[in-house]
């Protein structure tokens, strides 16, 4: 006997955002970091700026830390117009 | 518009019961478990128990971020074996771990081995036949077994916390496929836990904690309130869990069988002196947590000198977050409950129905 069942599944309210349009360069650019305090991330991201500068000639480096690993960053919005770009690194 | 009472979700038709069961499993809408089947019949009786309109948003879960409403919830109950009348206690739940407070999306997604566990409170312990005596932790009772059964399928199905997939576990946790005791309050030598965390004595509450693993605590010699609350304090004061690395914003669950709870009250002592005990005594030394442990003095507290090797370091920051509560049956046995540590529990009225 055929049976009829109801998914379990739940829905998700999907609005279409575009993103942001990319940069054309690097040059001179003010650079965010975003860390998110775990072990080994500043040696990644130090290591990131060191070959970016060499490249790209940043004009500046602005660090931004989170309260924690799991906690969400605060301030995304201003740090967002502060810089041109935004690396984060996980570390662990 | 559409009518309150219409059900929006996805209809699937088998051709048999086998097909049916192995289709779900196969789409991994379950814990592994066998469950019943949510046909369209059982979900509105369920939702009947809510007695709220099938459409209402409840919560939005993480990490999918799809929104747990009264109607996915029911269905969940129903796969879990739970009755209609435990609706109310499961919707507030998943409000109390949907409040951004108790930081799910983290709780979900962690490789830590935290699950949500519920800590129920008040007449609502009664009427539904929960157990709070032997065995508290589980087996054996339905509306604890299965209500925190439908909590962690809202959090697979809705929420998307798969296994290797939105729930990124080492190791999960035996609790993972259900966690929900409730408080011996006839045993409780203090005031009730819901009036603790600032309810009525004639409501009932539901708390939810990110809890590992209850940690036992055996102490079947000693006989005073300090004694006894010294080992409680040994078990909680190790490196390993989350709450000794990253003090700042974690809270802790005590779980003290009435026989400790009966010997420590007896010594004099209040819920207020026990959280003050443990939270002086349960620490760790600081060159210790600093070796070994998660190194984060960027969250200790300001007070503790890091220049001092043998300064100890609380595991909560203030004594309020060892939270304290007394369940179980005859026997020398407690637990503790360390959590994900970087959020707190978060505590929910559950709503009277009819």
């Amino acid at each position: 006997m055929s049976v009829t069942l109801l998914s379990p599944v739940g829905l998700n309210k999907v609005e279409a955002r575009p993103i942001t349009p990319r940069l054309k360069t690097l040059e001179g650019i003010r650079l965010g970091l975003l860390n998110n305090r775990k072990p080994n991330s500043d040696i990644l991201q130090n290591r990131i700026v060191e070959l970016l500068q060499a490249r790209y000639g940043l004009a500046e480096v602005v660090r931004k830390f989170k309260p924690g690993s799991s906690v969400g960053a605060e301030g995304l919005d201003v740090f967002a117009r502060e810089v041109g770009a935004v690396i984060t690194a996980l570390g662990d | 518009m559409m009518a309150l009472d219409e059900l929006v979700a996805e209809r699937l038709t088998f051709e048999n019961d086998d097909d049916a069961r192995e289709a779900f499993h196969a789409r991994r809408w379950s814990d592994g478990l066998p469950f019943v089947f949510p046909t369209e019949q059982r979900v509105r009786a369920m939702i009947a128990g809510a007695g709220r309109p099938a459409a209402e948003p409840i919560g939005v879960v993480p990490p999918r971020w799809a929104e747990a409403t009264v109607e996915n919830i029911a269905i969940n109950a129903v796969m879990a074996g739970c009755k209609p009348e435990y609706m109310p206690l499961l919707i507030a739940t998943l409000q109390a771990a949907c409040d951004p407070a108790f930081g799910l999306y983290s709780v979900q997604a962690t490789t830590h081995p935290c699950a949500v566990t519920m800590v129920v409170s008040g007449p609502v312990v009664a009427r539904l036949g929960l157990n709070f005596s032997h065995g508290a932790f589980g087996p054996g009772f339905r509306a604890n077994a299965t209500l925190g059964r439908a909590v962690r399928l809202v959090l697979i199905n809705v929420g998307g916390g798969l296994p290797g997939d939105g729930d990124q576990s080492t190791q999960g946790n035996p609790g993972k496929f259900s966690y929900c005791i409730a408080e011996h309050e006839a045993a409780t030598p203090w005031e009730p836990f819901r009036v603790a965390r600032g309810f009525g004595k004639g409501e009932s509450t539901v708390t939810v904690f990110s809890g590992e693993a209850p940690h036992n605590i055996n102490d079947h010699v000693c006989t005073s309130a300090y004694s006894t609350l010294s080992v409680v304090a040994d078990v909680m004061g190790h490196i390993g869990h989350n709450n000794a690395g990253s003090i700042g914003r974690g809270d802790v669950l005590v779980v003290l069988g009435p026989e400790h709870a009966h010997t420590i009250a007896s010594g004099g002592l209040s819920r207020r002196d026990v959280q003050w005990f443990l939270f002086e005594h349960a620490r760790n030394a600081l060159a210790k947590v600093r070796i070994r442990a998660q190194y984060r003095q960027a969250q200790w507290p300001r007070w503790l000198n890091p220049e001092n090797a043998e300064a100890l370091l609380p595991i909560v920051e203030a004594p309020e977050d060892i939270h304290v509560l007394v369940a179980g049956g005859p026997g020398k046995h407690s637990a503790f409950i360390p959590t994900f540590g970087n959020y707190r529990s978060v505590s929910r009225r559950v709503e009277e129905v009819g």
